[in-house]
């Protein structure tokens, strides 16, 4: 008897300790996305200012292809010890799924909580006639199919320009011009290929400084402190937002302990001034929400693409 | 140009140099290891430069960059597997020439024609980089279609001879190609409703698996004869015979480079294009092109001039205007901005350090990427003399751990394995490998430029009227299918009267 409760004792101390000692090892943070890139980027400042707050390490792994389904993979069949984690965009990750017919949705996985905000503004070529929104729309109900629109097909980009179509209400026919990535539309718009496109404004920065392209509006809920002067979507009366709000995920099935050790952790670093001042140097907005309004924002952006993806028969 | 003095000392630092040596020496054994390319060479070294300097990281970075893609040349010529995509087209006549037993001589070629290239490629990086980068931009997806339909077509010289068989052959490889998640909307295709094939088939294990285990199989059937080893010899003398030989090919060599240079700039294509275009180009601009693939240094000097020109071409648009000419530098994009830098029109006005930091140690990597083969040629061929028997099963596992390392995903590696049969099988048959992997290569693209540009017109093809450039592309590349026919015809009327 004195044996099973020894046993039990030191199986409680063993099992109390292993969750007061996390993290006990490293933690792997998958981006699912190459070295380089704006998820990589604002990952990689957050892991390093993050040995501050939490005793192990957060060890960065880009596992990319299959449009970043093969990182969310990975981390939706590890163990859930919250060692495994996830740095995704709503943009990407609560759409590719239904997309791509996978077997799996966003909400398979567990969210801890929202970290950074990048902008989204929508630009063009720096001899374009359009000065506002309101001249890019008025050009597109005039002479309909003619204004060349760079998107990424049944992407953030693709989303913003039929929710955009929604609110005003009509057929928004355009030239769409199929262009994946960023920095792709960018150069398409650079090259002369397209006339109206929406990026991250990390992205365009460079190209907007150097004048050889401008912003017309900011596609987020409020203006963004990197351009003050550029009016939102809403102020210019066209009701759309993006905010591409990079969330953390785990493993479903993670004790709750554990991810609450890492939102408080993340909810540390991402008021760190230090923190601020990195991720500001890249355009990125630190923007710390908890699981809760991180599940919200999640579930309202998968709800809309997923009716705008039916109301467009995007999917055969 | 002007290079700014402070960024030029600080490459011309002791401790830099010293960097700057491992990494273009690490940078040459990854190359040189099949299924390890510069690319991920690049991918592991970027998060550390994080942790460096900014300029320190870039010099390292165009260091390793410039060792990598030189050192696909060794397993390329001495062992006729290529060991990154831009070495492809040197196995044609390296491997051969080597077989000869000039083994020395193949490689001191390739070194002196990697050299060559890396410096034209220096040149047009600091004579021309603003001008040909806006030129680069107005490359869209109709000519970036074109390019893809004309390179399409050295299918034919590579095909050598079995052009039925090697257009089979791409049509085989452009199908492999759209397998899995469709780049441009993403949506499924062949997947057969499983997750193993969403990545669809990666051009690596492909590549390798059809060379390297082919290749190998190949040399079983003849393991139990007496070794035959690559035997060569490799002095100073034969180097300097091989570099004055070179007056004899200086067409060939310059027009090599501008090929390189040419495909490096433009955004999205690399080296691992220029070769192929560039070994083709010297076939068809040769007088005696049967001579080809058997060992003629044409086909090296082509193949590595333009592979390490695309080098230069490729940091161009990096450099003018934040742009990557390729997948390796794309990731070099993340070495600026962790450091706060944004990558972009206006780099060169506002860190002209960092101009001259890449101008600078691209020089000098070139510099030591000669001095250290010219050493290590001799080491190289002794390595090769270890038996087959034990030389290929460790060839074999670093094919394996390559493949993996790729996306950490063991489907790449059931791809290689199941290349390497289809390779054999291939082979045995009389069908060449090549077309197959260039079908995989450009067929992904050559789709979405073609959506892009079909897009572009309003759904319709009336767009390539207005577009010069792809209409010559789209002409040459015709016309020289038309020519093979006509003369593989001719050819036929001849041997049978």
């Amino acid at each position: 008897m004195r044996k099973i409760i020894v046993a039990a004792l030191a199986f409680l101390v063993m099992a109390s300790s292993a969750f007061a000692a996390y993290p006990e090892k490293s933690i792997q943070v998958v981006i699912p996305w190459g070295p380089g890139g704006s998820s990589d980027i604002s990952a990689r400042i957050v892991a390093d200012k993050m040995k501050k707050y939490l005793p192990q390490p957060l060890v960065i792994t880009n596992l990319t292809g299959a449009l970043g389904l093969n990182g969310a993979r990975q981390v939706l069949n590890a163990r859930p010890d919250g060692y495994t984690l996830l740095w995704e965009h709503p943009g990407n990750l609560a759409v590719a799924p239904i997309v791509t017919k996978s077997d799996f949705r966003w909400n398979d996985l567990e969210p801890v909580c929202t970290v950074v905000r990048s902008d989204m503004v929508m630009i063009v070529p720096k001899d374009s006639p359009f000065k506002n929104a309101g001249d890019v729309f008025e050009a597109i109900k005039k002479a309909p199919g003619t204004v060349r629109w760079s998107i990424a097909l049944n992407g953030v980009s693709h989303f913003a320009y039929l929710a955009m179509a929604e609110s005003l209400g009509v057929d928004l026919k355009v030239i769409l011009v199929p262009s994946p990535g960023d920095k792709a539309r960018v150069v398409s718009m650079l090259g002369g290929n397209c006339d109206v496109t929406c990026v991250s404004y990390a992205a365009a920065e460079p190209y907007i400084k150097s004048g050889d392209i401008r912003p017309v509006a900011m596609v987020n809920s409020q203006r963004s402190q990197f351009a003050k002067d550029v009016p939102t979507l809403i102020e210019q009366g066209v009701n759309v937002t993006y905010d591409y709000l990079c969330a953390v995920f785990t493993t479903k099935g993670t004790p709750d302990e554990v991810r609450e050790i890492l939102a408080e952790a993340f909810q540390k670093v991402m008021k760190d001034p230090e923190t601020i001042k990195a991720l500001e140097a890249q355009s990125f907005t630190p923007d710390f929400k908890d699981r809760e309004s991180t599940v919200k924002i999640w579930t309202e952006a998968a709800t809309l693409y997923e009716s705008l993806i039916k109301k467009y028969n995007l999917i055969k | 140009m002007f290079l700014d003095l402070d960024g030029t000392l600080f490459v011309l630092h002791p401790l830099t140099m010293l960097i700057m040596l491992a990494g273009v020496f690490g940078g040459l054994i990854i190359g040189a290891i099949p299924g390890l390319t510069s690319a991920m060479a690049v991918a592991l070294l970027v998060p550390v430069t994080y942790g460096m300097d900014a300029k320190l990281g870039l010099a390292l970075l165009v260091s390793v960059y410039l060792g990598a893609i030189s050192g696909g040349l060794v397993s390329a010529t001495l062992l006729n597997i290529p060991g990154t995509p831009s070495a492809v087209a040197t196995t044609f006549d390296a491997y051969p020439m080597a077989k000869r037993g000039e083994a020395g001589k193949a490689l001191a070629y390739g070194v002196f024609a990697s050299f060559c290239g890396s410096i034209l490629g220096f040149f047009a990086l600091i004579s021309l980089a603003p001008a040909l980068g806006r030129f680069a931009l107005r490359f869209g997806p109709y000519e970036y279609f074109a390019l893809v339909v004309f390179t399409l077509t050295c299918i034919i010289s590579i095909a050598r001879g079995a052009l039925v068989k090697g257009f089979i052959s791409a049509c085989l490889g452009l199908f492999l190609s759209t397998v899995g998640l469709s780049s441009t909307d993403g949506l499924p295709r062949f997947t057969f409703g499983t997750n193993w094939l969403q990545s669809g088939f990666s051009v690596m294990p492909v590549l390798i698996g059809m060379f390297a285990v082919s290749q190998i199989l190949d040399d079983l059937q003849s393991l139990k004869k007496p070794v035959k080893i690559l035997s060569g010899t490799f002095t100073l003398g034969e180097f300097l015979r091989v570099a004055i030989n070179f007056k004899n090919s200086l067409w060939n060599m310059v027009r090599s480079a501008l090929i390189g240079i040419g495909i490096g700039i433009l955004p999205g294509t690399g080296s691992g294009l220029s070769n192929i275009v560039a070994y083709s180009q010297a076939k068809y601009a040769s007088k005696n092109p049967e001579s080809f693939g058997t060992g003629n240094p044409n086909g090296i000097i082509a193949s590595e001039t333009a592979n390490n020109a695309s080098v230069g071409g490729a940091l161009i648009p990096l450099m003018t205007l934040g742009i990557p000419g390729d997948a390796t530098t794309m990731m070099m994009i993340g070495a600026f901005m962790i450091h706060g830098i944004q990558p972009g029109p206006l780099l060169i006005r506002d860190h002209p350090d960092l101009m001259a930091v890449v101008v600078v140690s691209y020089l000098v990597s070139t510099m030591y990427m000669l001095l250290i083969q010219m050493g290590f040629i001799r080491v190289l061929i002794k390595a090769l003399a270890v038996p087959q028997a034990i030389l290929y099963p460790v060839i074999i596992v670093l094919c394996v751990m390559g493949c993996y390392a790729l996306n950490s995903n063991m489907v790449d590696v059931w791809v290689f394995f199941g290349m390497g049969l289809l390779g054999f099988f291939m082979k045995w048959t009389g069908f060449p490998l090549l077309p197959l992997v260039l079908g995989l290569i450009l067929g992904g693209m050559a789709e979405s430029e073609f959506r892009g540009s079909y897009a572009l017109g309003g759904d319709s093809l009336a767009g390539y009227l207005d577009r010069p450039i792809a209409l010559i592309f789209l002409a040459v590349a015709v016309l020289s299918v038309a020519t093979a026919l006509y003369s593989a015809r001719q050819a036929k009327k001849k041997t049978v009267p």
